[in-house]
């Protein structure tokens, strides 16, 4: 242990301020690895917790949550309810909830989906939350429950510039409504802030706001705390599930997070696959940025053995100095991530808001445990990286260093990585073979992720292959770099490795979405044919809950100019793995205009007949693992009812599952008259864009918009989905093109001996960066190459392994060749450009001098 | 061939070399002998024109170095300087044939020629069984052998020798001198050897000492 702290004090602590210049780089590398993972997780975190709000009252996590299966709750449960409870002390909370928007602003031009903020209008019992714990302000007094009052967040008030009697108006479903700030919700310490997105109400108010009178949407269920009472969370829901007859469900906090999460799969998909990158990136440079720090003090660690002292010493004090590097780095990557991870939640933000209409997450703060996951993470890494370079230096024998004064890595030829990564390469086509796991309706693509972690791990360590095929001609210059290549130490190999897992994953993606691009266009060309669409204002999202009523759509069929008026009804409906769409619409109209792309395509008119039928789409397909002729049991208010899938199609619009039946045995099941979509098909002549303004005018609570403009608007929010793919993508590829600039730059370091070499041989300085140029070169070739060919395969597996299993879209493979040679080019050409410029510090760098 | 004239030079106004004058005819072999740390490997890299020198002149063949450029003093040193060091220094990627080859390829020479010219001298320096190894599995003698090789391939006239036996056994040492001595006598190369054996002196025709940076 002596030995331990006296190399640490005398050597390796002397080292950081000899040679601090090199310190600090190594610091950057790892705190940069560290940085984007960080960043990568808050982003992905401060994205969600706008879902988990959605699932989240203002009571703070409620013990259970009941809701019907399919449609409201009735009032008059209730009653039922309380008294299956029996006097048991359980709080039951019924609340009704909506999505709602600011009216737009009365301008004549399409709006963009998604630019209105969306609120939550929630209709809760005020009286009755003043008697719970840590939720309503207890301390202030209701105010009198005046008509159309609601209570919003301090964060609320403050972006909307609101103060208490402010007059707010919403659209709520196609009304324009006026609503007043009763009041402004303080912060309780201790408890969850309001959300900034909520807007609440009294219960009986909202359900007559909403035309809803007698409906609820959910019941919390309180279970006071207290040792008294162990076991009454359990035995509540005991006593509920009994009294239900199929009209409730219970959902603890499991179900609605699973909940929260099917909602974001889609996006997380991407978050997760780029984390992925990042901590290969950044691991791999840490292994870099340290065999480098192993190699450049084998001499002082054999003048160490020398002395006598031992080889596990020396291997602790490189271990515990790995960790303090660790440490610090850690720590700045905790910083450098949370700055990263507010301009990435931006991003995030915007793309979360016009799909789901919910995140009001513009900041992603750093929590503690994050940041010491954070700082684990990289002191994890870093002895990690440091573990096998620390062997191999104490274990070198002495004399073999000392006698030879020779700098070169040995270890790049004691490993065989390419072994390695070609054995982990087979691993992942194994595991592409394998099927998704199944939790709770939930479908994991566990093996196909893993297999995608194989495959870039192994082939970025495979790629340091290609470095054997260059071969120099007469150049001496290129003869001299393509020697590095040909005899990679771990930092060549490291540093190809970094840059083929960028530009695999950048590849692989950017064939992902180059193939959903393709396909979207295709699906929305045929399923976009009427000439306007029109939804409630309040509509800005696929999850929104506005509809349009059964008088306005008589209204616009009744506008001259309009030959045919198409609606689709909604419902949200539960089945037993979790929720899915329940569409009703005129499949005379969708077979005549051939509006579905088939999967499994039905008999001609196969709604008529007595047995109920429907078509289902495909993902819900895949998620169900059922086929069209099967039978599924759909909940209605009247209880489960079987229905045969006569058929399925392909649907790139959600990654829930859809059951659409024809309209009248929807209205005959769902007793909904409300509109969720109508679309107009214009009689000859008429001109869209006046028949839009016409519309919009007379109806300010309603979205309308022309053919052109949706499709257009549809093809938006897709590519802005993959906007901050692209951007994180982005920096995968620049870091592993800085790591490729340090990596030489540290060799450079290495060899400054030998550099001097090459000018008493008669080198002039530029053909001595030159070779430097050549050798980055190499480098970058090899990355791109190999990134490139293994980009392909994860493109497929993207494709057919991971979209398939977690939403089931079935998508035609593209490759976006100009693309990827231009991003190819384009780090070729940076990495030449790189090297060049460490080629040229390099000769500004001065020999130790030696007697 | 070389002519130095009253070269000074200072590290940090520290004087390392005081007025150091001093000439190499053509063929001539001159041993430095000074202790450590008076100026003689400062004075060879000034000579090789790895250094600059405050004030002074040196004339390599006729061309005064001062007036040269950076790129003008690498022209130098691959056609007309050999440098030896105690270090070896061989490029440790490049094989021991690759190594000698390379101060060639800087001149450019045709591949068939070069190659015939790599070959015979291995055989002369005693190295041919080795010439497809790389550095790190050489012994110290066959290192310092390809050095030798490496620094007279290109027929220069003047090789720098920077206590090249330094770091060798005292057989392994007195061999290499050997070597050293009859591969300039065969191509006529001067040679300025800076060193602490005696020996070494022997095998030369004049014998300097330097003190302080002043050569006695
Ligand atoms: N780059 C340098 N910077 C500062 N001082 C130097 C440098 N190189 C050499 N010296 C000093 O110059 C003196 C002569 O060095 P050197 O020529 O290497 O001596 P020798 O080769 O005779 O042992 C030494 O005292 C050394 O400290
Ligand atoms: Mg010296």
């Amino acid at each position: 242990m002596n030995d331990v702290v006296l190399i640490l004090r005398r050597c390796a602590l002397r080292h950081w301020r000899l040679a601090w210049k090199q310190q600090l780089m190594l610091l950057a590398i790892l705190a940069l690895g560290t940085g984007v993972h960080v960043a990568m997780k808050l982003a992905n975190r401060s994205a969600l917790a706008g879902f988990e709000r959605f699932t989240q009252t203002i009571t703070s996590e409620s013990d259970w949550t009941l809701r019907a299966a399919a449609g409201p709750l009735q009032e008059e449960w209730l009653r039922e309810m309380r008294a299956a409870l029996g006097g048991l002390p359980v709080n039951l909370i019924p609340a009704i909830e909506a999505t709602v928007t600011p009216p737009a602003l009365p301008s004549s031009a399409e709006v963009s989906i998604g630019a209105q903020p969306t609120w939550r209008l929630l209709g809760m019992d005020l009286i009755g939350l003043q008697n719970l714990r840590a939720s309503f302000p207890a301390q202030t007094n209701v105010p009198v429950l005046a008509e159309r009052s609601v209570f919003v967040s301090q964060g609320m008030a403050r972006n909307q510039g609101w103060k208490e009697g402010s007059e707010v108006k919403v659209v709520i479903n196609d009304e324009v409504i006026s609503l007043k700030v009763a009041g402004i919700m303080p912060v309780i310490p201790d408890a969850p802030a309001p959300p900034d997105d909520l807007l609440l109400m009294d219960l009986p108010e909202a359900q007559r706001l909403l035309h809803r009178e007698g409906e609820i949407d959910r019941v919390e269920v309180l279970s006071r705390d207290g040792a008294a009472f162990s076991g009454l969370r359990e035995q509540s829901a005991i006593l509920l599930k009994q009294a239900a007859k199929d009209r409730w469900q219970l959902l603890g906090h499991e179900d609605r997070h699973a909940l929260a999460g099917s909602m974001t799969a889609a996006f997380r998909l991407n978050l997760n696959v780029l984390s992925l990158l990042a901590l290969l990136v950044g691991g791999y440079l840490m292994f870099q940025a340290l065999d480098g720090v192993v190699i450049r003090r084998r001499e002082e660690i054999a003048v160490l053995r020398s002395l006598g002292v031992r080889e596990r010493s020396i291997q602790m004090a490189f271990l515990a100095e790995a960790a303090l590097l660790g440490l610090v780095a850690g720590i700045l990557g905790d910083g450098l991530g949370w700055v990263g991870a507010q301009a990435a939640v931006m991003g995030v933000a915007r793309t979360m808001t016009a799909l789901y209409g919910a995140s009001s997450a513009t900041y992603a703060s750093l929590n503690l445990d994050e940041a010491l996951l954070g700082v684990a993470i990289c002191i994890g890494t870093s002895l990690v990286a440091a573990w096998w370079p620390a062997r191999v230096a104490a274990a070198t024998p002495a004399a073999q260093i000392l006698g030879r004064h020779s700098m070169h890595s040995v270890s790049g030829k004691i490993w065989r990585v390419e072994v390695f990564g070609v054995m982990a390469c087979i691993t992942a086509l194994g595991l592409a073979e394998l099927g998704p796991l199944r939790i709770n309706g939930m479908r994991i693509p566990l093996a196909a992720y893993a297999a995608a972690l194989f495959w870039l791990m192994g082939a970025g360590l495979a790629a340091g292959g290609l470095l054997q095929l260059f071969r120099a001609g007469e150049n001496p210059v290129r003869r001299l770099a393509f020697s590095h290549l040909r005899q990679p130490s771990i930092r060549h190999r490291f540093a190809v490795a970094a840059l083929t897992s960028a530009i695999t994953m950048s590849t692989g993606m950017a064939v992902m979405i180059a193939s959903f691009d393709n396909t979207m266009r295709g699906w929305i060309v045929r399923s976009m044919k009427a000439d306007i669409y029109v939804s409630s204002a309040g509509a800005q999202s696929a999850s929104s809950t506005s509809l349009i009523s059964a008088a306005t759509v008589d209204e616009i069929r009744a506008m001259p100019g309009v030959q045919e008026v198409a609606v689709v009804r909604h419902m949200a409906v539960n089945l037993p793995d979790g929720p899915v769409h329940a569409m009703g619409g005129d499949m005379a109209f969708a077979q005549r205009r051939d509006l579905h792309a088939w999967v499994q395509a039905p008999a001609q008119d196969w709604w008529y007949g007595n047995e109920p039928a429907a078509l289902i789409n495909e993902s819900l397909g895949e998620r169900l693992q059922k086929h069209r002729g099967d039978l599924i049991e759909m909940p209605t208010p009247a209880g489960l009812k079987p229905v045969r899938i006569a058929g399925v199609y392909a649907d790139y619009g959600n990654e829930r599952g859809t059951i659409l039946l024809h309209e009248d045995r929807f209205r005959e099941w769902f007793h909904n008259e409300m509109a969720w979509r109508v679309a107009v098909m214009l009689k000859p002549g008429a001109d869209a864009e006046t028949m839009r303004a016409a519309l919009q005018h007379g109806h300010p609570g309603l979205s309308v918009f022309t053919q052109a403009h949706l499709r257009k608007e549809a093809l938006r929010i897709f590519r802005q989905t993959f906007a901050v793919t692209y951007a994180l993508e982005a920096v995968g590829v620049i870091v592993a093109v800085a790591g490729l600039g340090l990596a030489l730059a540290s060799l450079m370091l290495d060899r400054r001996k030998e550099l001097a070499t090459l000018r008493a041989i008669g080198f002039t300085t530029r053909e001595a960066s030159q070779a430097c140029a050549w050798e980055g070169f190499g480098l970058a070739v090899s990355g791109v190459v190999a990134g490139i060919i293994a980009g392909v395969w994860l493109g497929w597996l993207l494709i057919e392994r991971v979209n398939k299993q977690s939403f089931g879209w079935t998508l035609t493979f593209h490759f976006p060749g100009w693309q990827i040679a231009a991003m190819a080019v384009a780090v070729i050409g940076t990495g030449i450009v790189v090297s060049a410029f460490v080629g040229r510090w390099s000769s500004t760098l001065t020999v130790d001098r030696e007697e | 061939m070389l002519e130095v004239h009253h070269v000074t030079k200072h590290y940090a106004s520290r004087p390392i070399l005081r007025d150091v004058s001093l000439a190499l005819a053509k063929g001539e072999r001159v041993a430095l002998l000074g202790p450590s740390g008076c100026g003689k490997t400062t004075l060879l890299n000034c000579i090789g024109g790895i250094d600059r020198v405050d004030s002074g002149r040196i004339e390599l063949a006729g061309a005064d170095l001062a007036t040269l450029t950076s790129d003008g003093l690498s022209l130098v040193r691959r056609r007309q300087i050999g440098t030896i060091f105690q270090f070896f220094h061989l490029l440790p990627t490049l094989t021991a044939e690759e190594n000698i080859e390379m101060p060639l390829q800087l001149t450019g020479m045709a591949k068939a020629e070069r190659l015939e010219r790599v070959r015979a001298l291995m055989q002369r320096v005693g190295i041919a069984h080795r010439s497809g190894a790389l550095p790190a599995q050489l012994s110290g003698g066959e290192m310092q052998r390809v050095a030798i090789a490496r620094a007279v391939i290109h027929r220069p006239m003047l090789i720098l020798a920077d206590e090249p036996t330094g770091n060798l056994d005292s057989a392994t040492g007195a061999q290499i001198l050997d070597l050293l001595r009859e591969v300039t006598e065969e191509e006529g190369t001067a040679l300025l050897m800076v060193t602490h054996s005696d020996e070494a002196a022997r095998a030369c025709h004049r014998v300097l000492r330097m003190l302080d940076g002043v050569l006695l």
